[in-house]
This record gives C-alpha cells, structure tokens and sequence, in this order.
C-alpha cells in the first residue's frame, strides 16, 4: 500500500473505497435531500400567468427579409424579449417593493430555513440579496415556437403569489406603453419638427404679405387695381359719350353754347383719364409696381403652404406608420389564485437528487478506480 | 463507521458459512433456484396482466370522447413561404392557433367551463371508478388538483403541418362529453374575440389618442378664430376689406367727379362762387379718402393689422385641420389593417356526440401492458442467468 | 429459501467483482498504464467536443437559430459519443474478449456490461469536465434540470446498451453483417438527433424524425439543459419502450451467442 498509515479508519476507508464512495456521494446527499424536501420545506404557491407581445407589423426589414415579412398582427420577438427582462430586473423589483412588501412575502413567519428570503448566516438583508432572491422566485420563460411568455411567480402564501403576478402583468403593461411612447416619439420627432419649421415659414411668410400690405398701402391689390380700372373706364366711357355727344352737337348746331362747356368737361376728363393710368402703370409709385410687388409676395406665400402641406403628408406618414409598430401584450391567462401548494415538488427534487448522486458516484468510483489502478494500489 | 472491521469480519463470516453451504451443490442449487425464478416470473406476468384486464374490463368506467377542430384564420392569408428556412412561416396563424392551445389547457379555460360545477359534477357522479374520480385520494381535492386531473381527459393539439387544430375531451357520459366539448368550443370562440379586441384596441389607441388632440387643437384655434373676430370686428377678411376697398375707390371716383366738374368750372367760368364750395368739398372727400386708407392700411387697429391676426389664425386653422384629416385617415387606416388581420375560428367540425365509449382501449391496453411486462421480466431474466452462470 | 437466497447473493457479489475487475481491465487495456493513463478517458471525447466548438463556433457565430453553439455541441458530442463508442466497442466483444473467457467467472455478457458501464460513466465525466470549467468561466448556461438531462442520458445509455447487444450479437453470427454495420450506423447519424434540435426542422419532417428513439432522447438531454429557453419535443414513454424492447432483445441474442461461444 502506497499511502502512509493513518489510523484504522483511514486504513479501512482506503480499503472498502467503494462502500465509503457509495455512502458518501450517493446515500448521505439523497437522505438529506429526502429529509430536507419530505419534513423541513414548507409549501409555496404559484401564480402563473401567459401573454404574448405583439406588434401591429414587424419592424421594417430590408431585401430577402422585407419578402420574408408577413403584413398583419405578429408577434414582437425583440420586445418580448425586453419585455421578460424588464421583469427579471431590480427596476421591476423596485416597482413591485413600492406596493408589496417583498421580504415579507418570500420571509413570513413559519417558511422553513432554507428556502426563505435570507436565510444562512451569511445573507445580509439588503437589496442585492433580495434581487437575486426575486430571481429565484419570478421565472419568465418565453417559448420561442409558440412565442408565449410565461411567469411564474412563487411565494409561501397564495394571494401573495398571486398579487405578485398581477402586478408583474401590471408593470408589463406599463413598460411596453412606456416603450411605445418612447418609440413613437423618437420616430415622430423629426417629422413634427419639419411639419413645425414648415408652419413657422407659413406664418413669417403671412407676416411679410401684411407688412408689404401696409407699406404699399394695400389691402387687396387686385380688388384695388380693379375698382380702379373700373373707374378709368367709367371715365372713359363718360368720354366717349361727350365725345359723341360734342360730335353730334358740332353737327347739329355749331353755334350751340353749350360746346365750349362740353369741350371743356372733354379736356378735364382726358386729364383725369391720364392720371388714373399713371396711377396704374407707369413708373414710381404706379399700382402696376405694387401689384408685382403684391405678386411676389404671394408667390412666396403659396411656396411655403406648399412646403407645409408636404411636411404634413410626411408627419400623416409617420404616424400611419408609428401606428403600424404599436407593440401591445395579449393577456392569454390571467395570474390565477392557486388553492394547492405545488412548490416545492418534493418527490421530484428527492429523484433529481438521487439520480445526480448515483451517476455521481459511478463517476467518482470510476475515477478512483482507474486512479488506483494506475498507482498500483489495488 | 467505526465499528466498521468487526461487522465487516462477521460478514466474511457468514460469506464462508454461505460458501460451504452453497459448494454443497451449486448446480442443483442453481437449477432448482432457476425453475423457482421461472415459476414467479410467470406468476407476475399473469398476476399483471390479469389486475390490467380487470381493471380495464371490470373497474374502469368507459368515457365517451368528444372532438372538434378547428382552424384559426384571417382576412389576410397566412403566407408559407420558404417554410424550410423560417420556422415561423405562416408563422401569425401559428402563433395564434399556439395561443388558443395554450388557452385551452389553462386554469383560465377550466374556471369558465365550469362556473356552474358541470366538470366537478362529472367527476363526483356515482359510478366513476376511483382512478377516474375527483375529488378521491388519487385525484386529490381542490381546484389545482381539478385542474391536473382535467388534463389527462383533455387532448388539444395543434397540427402545423395542416395547420389545423384538434381537441377531444372526455367524460363518462355521452351528453356531458358533448356539452364540456360545447363549452369548450364557445370559449375558444370568446377568447379570439377577446385577442381580436385586445389587438384592435392596442393598435388603435394612439391613433385614437392623435385624433382626440387634434380635434382638440382645432377646436382651441375656432375659439381663438372667434375672439379675434369679436375683438377686432372682422368676420371676413376677404369680404370686408373688398368692401373697404370698393368703398375707397367709390371716394376716389367721387373726387375724380368733384375734380373733373372743378376743372371744368374754372375753365367756363372762373370767377363762379360755387367753386370755393366745390373746392372745400373737394378737401372734405380727400380727408374721407385719406382716413378710408388709414383705416385700411395704417399700422395699428387698420384692417390689415387685423386681417393679419385673422390670417394667421386662418392658416392654424388650416393646420389644424390638416392635422385632424391626417389623424383621423390614420386611425381609420389603423383601422382597416386591424380589421383586415381580424382571426377567425373556421370549425372543420363542430363537437359531436359520441355514442360509443372510445375508452379506455382495452385490448390495446392490455396488449402493451402484456408485451411490456413480457420484456421487462425477460431482461430480469437474462440478468439472472448472467448470476447463475457465475461458474457452473 | 434461506440456501437461495444466501446463493443469490454470493453469486452477486461474485458478478460484482468479477464486472469491476472487467472495467478496470478495460481501462487499462485501452489506454495504458503509461503517462496520464486512463484519464484519456475522459481527456480523449473532451478534445473531440472543444474542438468541435472552436470550429463551430467561428463558423456559425455565438448563436444558431437562437441556440448557443456551445451547449449545443457539447451535448450533440457527448450524446454521439456514447452511441457510436457503445456500439464500434461492442461490436468485437466476442472476438477481443474472448482470451478472458479462459478465466472460468467470465463470460462474454460480462464483458458487454463492464464496457457498456465505462462508455457511459466515462462520458458522462467527459460531460461535466468539459461543463464545469466553461460553466466557471461563465461561458455557458448552467443546466436547468438535472432530473431530466440524467433521466435522458440514463435512457440514451440504456437504449444504446440494448441496440449493441443485438448489433454485437447479430455480428457474432453473421460475417456479412459485421461488414454492412458500419456504413448503416453512419446512414442513420441523421436520426440521432445529435447535429439539430426539431423544431429547426419543418412540421413535416418533425414527424418524421420523432419516430426515433435517439431523437427523443437527445431532445430530452437538451431539455434538461436548455429548459423552456429552447423548445423541445418529446415523449419519454415512446423511448422507455423502445428501451424496454431493445434490451429484451438483446439479451435474448446476447445470451444465444455466448452459448454458442461456449459450444465452440
């Protein structure tokens, strides 16, 4: 024997290595785990709830993915996937800690040693702890076939379970409004910034028509310009019948004192005539000048309406399309109010122990064995 | 542990009384050991098979099944593309056919089709053998145990490959195997009507919501649009300065008239007392022309200061308008693409009333109870016989 | 009673001894007593699955269809290990062990059970020497459920020990199928299941490959250690029938060959 005496057991242990293996990798963890699970465990309920997240369409993708890509109510993998890990998150926990008292709910009076919220003698009580506590007690598992999204949540009393559950369901719902707030305003953002500087465009350019207005003292240039034609060819045509009157009158009667009068009356309404078209075209301050003036002005103007109503259809767009990317959760089960404790699973845990502990064992001994064979010590 | 090497010698021991008891004649030992093994083997076997023919022909109370099935549908069809490469081709109806499963074998589903005890009524009828009842001491007593013991009546699948879904429940008598089948049925109905309103309302709440402000945005500029007009005594712009205008210009061709007649006056007759009042009415019509302009164009409180304030709510106005028209087409497009992905169940077949017992199945029952024990006790034969064999 | 009970036990003390002495015999006939010895072992299907994972997972990246390539590889590795180790070992049980058969305790059915029990305790060390320091390392996903994944293997083990016992059988009497026996077990690799996971699969082939045992199990192995994160489809009853089966078949034409050994 290649090992130094150390005492009968010792001497024994090394002899009958495979009973001592068998003894202390398989029997002594399976009765522990037997007396643990069958006698010391308490019971806990579990709330369980299903949803699946889904969006109105997929994010847009490109090229073969684009073709791939099915128009209608899909599920929103990505956000589902936040959605899980929001709820595994110390923010959740937090959120959950504002309303119930989460180290009263997983340490009540009366949960075994073991499994309750700081236990051991090395656990503190604080936040770190209770999180990785938490994580233990909320499962959320998402099936990536069905798409479904469970949560478990775990708790020594039902209605805790299931109060826990609700407001995990709660906060879901809360997150994914959250996300689609923030989505909707990251992509509407530069859209309704474009469809502002448009309006802002629209009313300066409305601005500089009313000063233009005031300075060249017009109101309407058209309607102006018109009454003012309209009162030209009133002077003309008042002309053209004293034309014809003084004419015929001439004709008539040559010696008719009322001509010079006529004549007169002729010569003030072609001065007038000639004023009224000075006002109108020709140089300086002639209506034609305002008009053109007016013209530019309002050419402008429709320039930036047209510039708006462009960046209106680009905003309609947005939000037709920020609509589409709604993301929203499809309550399939609602958290139940379990009446049977099912945690722990105390004959399952007692296999599970017992079928680690035996292939423990083979794999131990098998070691052990081969390692003494190869020191020669068998 | 300690008193390990006494006991272990008293073993070595009884292993030396064993062996000079057992090299008496190990291979009359061996033989009569093996016809005893035989004869026990085939004890159970019998035992096993017959307990399994009793229980199926005797004890167990027949249940009749009902089944339905069903496909999940909508107005867009589901597209199977590439269905080797994307494991979620037609992957909407699958997810929503998947959903309507899971619900099928959730708490949620039982609660509702018994509101009225019907399942626990069906398990407590006299009758139902004890493995099948509830509440027994197998089954357990409350609604989880309810629950799990529920499932093992309840089969619903979902069959990608067609895409369509079966689900068969069972119950004891004909009629409670339709009506659970019924209800299940109308539940699944309920439910995708449910998902239909949730995917409606989740799509259409922020369209909604656009809406609402920018009804309320137009409305706040109509208000504005009022004020204005109240306080700056314009109602429309266009109309009134139009009559502004053809008001200056009706001056403006009276003093065109007065100036002509002037002219005219002074040319005939210079010296005629009338023009000194034509003169001052001349000035009076000049002064009206001059404040008809000032009204009109003259910086504060003239027309166009307050058309401006006018056009300027004009164009919110528009804007607003605008902003309503864009939201309102939104939602109603929103709408429509809702409605267009809106799922519905298409019954393949509606729950039947069955009128015969489909288990349990006995023969086959038997058959694999039979076969089953046949190998396993054959394996714990060949393992005995590599014992005896040790050395003959 | 008493006389035959004492008897049972004595032979199976005897078997005990006899199957241990055969393992250990294994162990050293197969890798020496030179160097680190048996620790091959363990050493040899560990080099083969990290060097399986280095050159998988720079060809595929960290995920394949949202399945971590590590875990996945190493399961598929220790799953094909022991299925194709089982059975090329057992294959010439008969022939290579027979200079044992002149010890008069051992016969050739030993033999099968001391190689069969190597191969599966011997990976199952190769498992969790190649997990635990990646596990440490953080590189991998701890296991979800042990109940499952050693239900599994048990099961794997068990199935692969019943399907050589008839291939080592059928070998032993038959010249021509010991010669056809290697290219059918590399035809059906695609049915171990070890390379995919099912769902990968469309629907139509999903019914198909669930007909196989191996599938069933590999699935159960990789739902033990992935847990809900990755779907899994199986049916345990449908493989402890099939395990059941191949067993009882197998010691009938275990045990008809070692009479025919022992006639020669």
């Amino acid at each position: 024997m290649a090992l130094p005496r150390r005492g009968g057991l010792f001497q024994w242990m090394s002899r009958h290595y495979a009973l001592t293996v068998f003894v202390a990798v398989f029997i002594f963890p399976t009765l522990l785990a037997s007396i643990y699970f069958g006698l010391v465990a308490s019971d806990c309920y579990v709330s369980e709830t299903q949803f699946v997240v889904r969006s109105a369409q997929k994010s847009s993708a490109e090229g073969a993915a684009a073709y791939l890509q099915d128009i209608g109510i899909n599920r929103a993998n990505d956000d589902a996937y936040a959605v899980q890990d929001y709820i595994i998150s110390r923010d959740a926990m937090h959120a959950i800690s504002a309303t119930i008292d989460l180290r009263k709910v997983w340490s009540p009076a009366g949960a075994d040693f073991i499994s309750r919220y700081g236990a051991g003698p090395f656990n503190n009580d604080n936040d770190e702890m209770l999180y990785r506590h938490y994580k233990s007690r909320v499962k959320v598992e998402k099936n990536l076939e069905t798409g479904i999204t469970t949560v478990r949540v775990t708790a020594y009393r039902a209605s805790d379970a299931h109060a826990v559950a609700m407001k995990i369901v709660q906060l879901s719902e809360a997150k994914v409004n959250a996300m689609n707030n923030r989505a909707r305003a990251d992509r509407l953002a530069a859209a309704r910034r474009e469809a502002a500087s448009a309006a802002l465009q629209l009313s300066q350019a409305n601005v500089a028509l009313t000063r233009y207005r005031d300075s060249a003292g017009l109101v309407l240039p058209e309607a102006t310009a018109e009454a003012d034609v309209r009162q030209k060819s009133m002077l003309e045509a008042e002309r053209t019948r004293i034309d014809a009157e003084l004419a015929g009158m001439v004709a008539r009667a040559p010696g008719n004192p009322a001509i010079p009068a006529l004549r007169r009356r002729l010569g003030a309404l072609n001065r007038e005539i000639a004023a009224q078209s000075a006002k109108l075209t020709g140089n300086g301050d002639a209506l034609s000048g305002k008009v053109s003036g007016y013209e530019q002005q309002l050419v402008e103007r429709e320039l930036t309406e047209k510039l708006y109503e462009a960046a209106i259809k680009q905003l309609d767009t947005a939000i037709d399309e920020a609509n589409r990317q709604q993301i929203f959760i499809e309550q399939i089960t609602d958290p139940n109010l379990p009446d049977t404790p099912v945690e722990p699973r105390r004959l399952r845990y007692m296999f599970t122990v017992a079928l680690l502990s035996f292939w423990a064992f083979l794999s131990i001994y098998l070691l052990l064995s081969g390692g003494r064979e190869h020191l020669n010590m068998s | 542990m300690l008193r390990g090497s006494p006991s272990s010698d008293t073993a070595a021991k009884t292993g030396k009384l064993v062996q000079v008891e057992s090299y008496d004649d190990p291979v009359s030992i061996a033989l009569t050991s093996r016809q005893k093994r035989d004869r026990i083997l085939l004890t159970v076997f019998l035992v096993i098979v017959s307990v399994t023919a009793i229980y199926n022909f005797l004890i167990a109370a027949p249940r009749y099944a009902s089944e339905f099935s069903y496909v999940v549908r909508s107005a867009t069809p589901a597209r199977d593309r590439f269905s080797f490469m994307n494991f979620s081709a037609n992957g909407e109806s699958s997810d929503n056919s998947q959903a309507i499963i899971t619900y099928l074998s959730s708490r949620d589903l039982l609660s509702q089709i018994n509101s009225d005890g019907l399942v626990t009524r069906i398990f407590a009828a006299p009758g139902v053998d004890m493995f099948s009842a509830y509440p027994s001491i197998f089954a357990g007593n409350g609604a989880e145990h309810l629950f799990r013991h529920f499932q093992s009546y309840l089969d619903a699948e979902y069959d990608e490959k067609a895409n369509i879904s079966y689900v068969e429940v069972q119950a004891f008598k004909p009629d409670d195997a339709r009506e659970l089948a019924e209800r299940m049925r109308r539940a699944c109905e309920d439910k995708i009507n449910a998902l239909n309103d949730r995917a409606r309302s989740g799509m259409t709440v922020t369209a909604e919501k656009e809406v609402a402000a920018a009804r309320a945005d137009l409305v706040r500029v109509l208000v504005q649009l009022t004020q204005a007009r109240n306080s700056g005594h314009v109602i429309d712009p266009k109309l009134q300065s139009g009559a502004a205008v053809s008001l200056t210009s009706s001056i403006a061709a009276d003093l065109a008239e007065i100036d002509v007649q002037i002219a005219e006056t002074q040319r005939s007759t210079p010296g005629n007392p009338g023009l000194t009042q034509m003169q001052s009415r001349r000035a009076a019509i000049q002064r009206e022309l001059a404040r008809q302009s000032a009204a009109m164009t003259g910086g504060h409180g003239s027309l166009a200061d307050r058309i401006q304030a006018n056009e300027e709510l004009d164009v919110a106005r528009a804007v607003a308008e605008k902003r309503l028209l864009g939201a309102s087409l939104a939602l109603a497009n929103t709408r429509t693409t809702a409605d267009r992905n809106r799922l519905y169940l298409e019954w393949i077949s509606k729950p039947n009333r069955p009128d015969e017992p489909l288990y349990p199945r006995r023969g086959r029952n038997i058959l694999m109870v039979a076969l089953l024990t046949l190998a396993l006790l054959w394996i714990f034969r060949s393992l005995s016989e590599l014992l005896f064999d040790a050395d003959e | 009673m008493s006389a035959g009970t004492t008897f049972l036990q004595d032979r199976f003390e005897r078997k005990a001894r006899t199957i241990n002495a055969l393992l250990i015999r294994e162990l050293m006939a197969r890798f020496g007593h030179r160097n680190i010895g048996f620790l091959w072992q363990v050493l040899e299907p560990l080099l083969l699955t990290l060097g399986v994972m280095i050159s998988w997972s720079t060809v595929y990246g960290e995920r394949n269809h949202g399945v971590r390539v590590i875990p996945l590889v190493l399961t598929g590795y220790t799953f094909i290990t022991v299925w194709r180790h089982m059975n090329s070992r057992f294959l010439h049980a008969f022939r290579h062990g027979s200079g044992l058969l002149f010890h008069r305790q051992v016969r050739p059915a030993d033999i099968l059970v001391a190689r069969g029990l190597l191969e599966s305790v011997g990976t199952l060390i190769a498992f969790f020497v190649a997990y635990l320091p990646l596990r440490l390392l953080d590189v991998i996903e701890p296991v979800d459920d042990y109940l499952l994944l050693l239900s599994g293997w048990s099961l794997l083990c068990l199935f692969s020990f019943g399907v050589a016992m008839i291939l080592s059988a059928l070998a032993h009497f038959s010249d021509a199928f010991e010669r056809v026996i290697q290219p059918i077990m590399y035809l059906i690799l695609p049915l171990t299941g070890a390379f995919y996971m099912v769902y990968w699969l469309p629907p139509s082939a999903r019914q198909i490959v669930m007909w196989s045992p191996l599938v069933n199990a590999s699935e159960m192995f990789r739902a033990g250690y992935f847990g809900a994160e990755v779907p899994t489809t199986w049916n345990w009853p449908y493989l402890a029938i099939w395990t059941i089966a191949v067993n009882a078949v197998g010691w009938l034409l275990v045990l008809k060959a070692q009479r025919h050994i022992e006639l020669e």
